[in-house]
């Protein structure tokens, strides 16, 4: 018998990693303005001043490079956000935006966007924040609605959970119906989500942030392998259950509200990385937490590489690359490998 | 010297809201023997398990563990000494039969914690003992209820516990695998001095595996004994409201239960009247 062993996990881990740098530097050079791997060497070579040394090197370094880690942050986000909240909900159909916390965000947003708001904290823009804070106050809320007796109700926070959300998005479309139409577009490119138009300092909080997060979230994988099991055998194993709920809870929903207050509402990666990355490597969080925060990485850097090359100069909404490309994908999967979904 | 009693419980009283579903319960379990726990539905023995595992903390009374008191242990070494084989376990997600039995080696672990050869090894031996080991790779809702059942009582000994408890072990199984299930775990009381208590829905099973029973009664102690003395007319005819018929196993010696039907055995006796009544004439 073959348990996960430390070289498995180093070698799978190592390789999404190589996967996900040579993703980055490939989706670097890919664009309208055309951009080649040599150009890079001169970039670093030749010293800054003449014109097309600038017009190069702010393209890849302030225009793409940015982008594409956000994007590396927000997929990976999304779906280890996704990993988690299906082992806490123990539903397979549960994804980041399911306890209501990206309708809060949203709704942060949109405040932001109508009021034209121009609050910002250093150079951190104030749409983010707005997202951020709304994120915040509905973890909150529904946190404390679910907790009975001291302790979570799973039950009960899905359920709470998934109205917040359901009123939140009832207050946006009021909000979006009563907007004047140059504010409506900017509300709806908002919601659909975009990784542009986003600086290197927004981009590092957001890494640090989410990378801080899915570490403590690493931690806890084999909890979350326990959790599945069901809260009385996970108790009868010895896991301390309501602090592991607490933490996979407020873990995932810091770190979606983090990337959505970003980018907007970007679906599907959430739902489709956790399943597939499940396929390939198996159930034990230890190593389906990690890999599939890589791989989703992987995943939305594609997605948004795709969205802003194939109509260029127009962009596709993002989101609908990560359903189109992604969602025939899964239900191929889902087709040859019935009995894991189906049993 | 004599060693104190494994489980040790006294005027044990719990409810979830209203109503008491254990109503002052006092017995005590001793290490190796094979407790059976049987009484109608909602009489509270699989609260009595949650009780003992933990799960759920009593409002009044007390539970001593060894001749310690549950609540001074932590979650852990709690799962240190006893391993719990639920009815049925639902799996969301494709885990394979050795990682679910690995599980069982966790209250050993602490934090990310990746299994060592030893743990390794443990869990080997459970599921060799268990007659799992065959099917390790394969994904746990893949099998039969049975095999299934197998897997979970695995991951309990692998756990090294001292204690099993069980929990209507074979409800959703046919007779084969309940032979078979409570084969095993009687095998594994007398090889490894397993202390086993078993919540019971079968009265017959029951009757042929357990050294003593407890028979409930709304939330109290109706008849505590050998099987012989819980296991009579008058005591299930009381607590169960219906008529059953007790005789001795022709093979084993063990009491016998057969249920008798109000409508079927009315029927016998026209039967046997008719048949009566046609030889005079």
């Amino acid at each position: 018998m073959k348990g996960l062993s430390l070289k498995k996990w180093l070698i799978t881990i190592l390789l999404l990693a190589i996967l996900l740098i040579v993703t980055i530097i490939f989706c670097s050079f890919q664009g309208s303005a055309d951009i080649k791997l040599k150009d890079l060497l001169e970039i670093f070579s030749n010293s800054p001043g003449q014109t097309w040394w600038n017009t190069k090197a702010i393209i890849l370094l302030k225009v793409r490079l940015p982008r594409i880690l956000l994007a590396c942050m927000v997929g990976g986000a999304l779906a280890v956000s996704g990993v988690v909240l299906q082992a806490l909900l123990r539903n397979p159909l549960a994804d980041p935006y399911i306890l209501g916390v990206s309708s809060g965000s949203a709704l942060g947003a949109i405040i932001a966007i109508l009021l034209g708001l121009n609050i910002t904290i250093g150079t951190l823009p104030s749409i983010p924040l707005f997202g951020f804070a709304g994120g915040l106050l509905t973890i909150l809320f529904v946190y404390h609605i679910s907790k009975i007796h001291r302790k979570i109700s799973i039950q009960t926070m899905l359920l709470v959970g998934v109205v917040t959300g359901a009123i939140l998005a009832a207050i946006i479309m009021f909000i979006t119906s009563m907007a004047g139409p140059h504010k409506v577009q900017g509300i709806i490119f908002w919601l659909m989500g975009s990784l542009s138009s986003q600086e290197y300092p927004m981009v590092a909080i957001v890494s640090l942030y989410v990378i801080v997060g899915i570490l403590i979230l690493l931690y806890y994988a084999r909890s979350l392998n326990l959790l599945v099991l069901g809260e009385e055998s996970a108790t009868q194993l010895g896991l301390d259950v309501e602090r592991t709920k607490k933490i996979a809870f407020i873990g995932a929903s810091l770190i979606t509200g983090a990337a959505v207050s970003v980018s907007g509402l970007i679906g599907f990666v959430g739902i489709l990385i956790p399943h597939l990355m499940r396929m390939i490597i198996g159930s034990d969080h230890r190593l389906l937490l990690p890999a599939a925060g890589l791989f989703g990485g992987i995943y939305l850097i594609l997605a948004d590489t795709l969205a802003r090359t194939l109509m260029a100069p127009t962009e596709i909404p993002v989101g609908v690359i990560t359903a189109i490309c992604g969602g025939p994908f899964f239900i191929y999967l889902l087709r040859k490998k019935k009995t894991i979904f189906f049993h | 010297m004599t060693l104190p009693p494994f489980f040790r419980v006294k005027d044990l009283r719990f409810r979830y809201d209203q109503s008491w579903v254990l109503d002052g319960l006092s017995f005590e379990v001793r290490e190796g023997e094979v407790l059976g726990i049987i009484g109608p539905n909602g009489s509270g023995k699989t609260t009595i398990l949650r009780i003992l595992s933990r799960v759920l903390m009593p409002q009044e009374g007390e539970v001593h563990l060894q001749g310690k008191n549950l609540l001074a242990l932590s979650q852990k070494e709690i799962a240190q000494i006893i391993g719990v084989v639920p009815q049925d376990t639902y799996f969301p997600f494709p885990f394979t039969v050795g990682e679910v039995v690995l599980m069982g080696r966790s209250p050993w672990l602490s934090g990310f914690g990746f299994e060592s050869e030893r743990d390794l090894q443990i869990a080997s031996q459970a599921m060799t003992l268990t007659n799992t080991l065959s099917f390790s790779n394969r994904l746990i809702f893949e099998l039969s209820g049975g095999e299934r059942q197998r897997v979970i009582i695995a991951r309990a000994l692998a756990q090294r516990s001292q204690v099993m408890l069980l929990d209507e072990p074979t409800a959703h199984l046919d007779i084969g695998y309940q032979i078979e299930i409570y084969d095993l775990i009687k095998k594994l009381n007398v090889e490894k001095r397993l202390t086993l208590i078993i919540v019971a829905h079968d009265l017959n099973l029951a009757s042929e595996y357990c050294d003593r029973l407890i028979l409930l009664d709304t939330g109290r102690i109706y008849k505590m004994g050998s099987p012989k003395e819980v296991i009579t007319e008058e005591n299930l005819s009381r607590v169960y409201q219906s008529k059953v018929l007790v005789e001795e196993n022709p093979v084993t010696g063990a009491p016998r239960v057969t249920l008798l039907s109000k409508l079927m055995s009315r029927k016998y006796r026209e039967k046997k009247l008719t048949a009566r009544s046609n030889r005079i004439s």
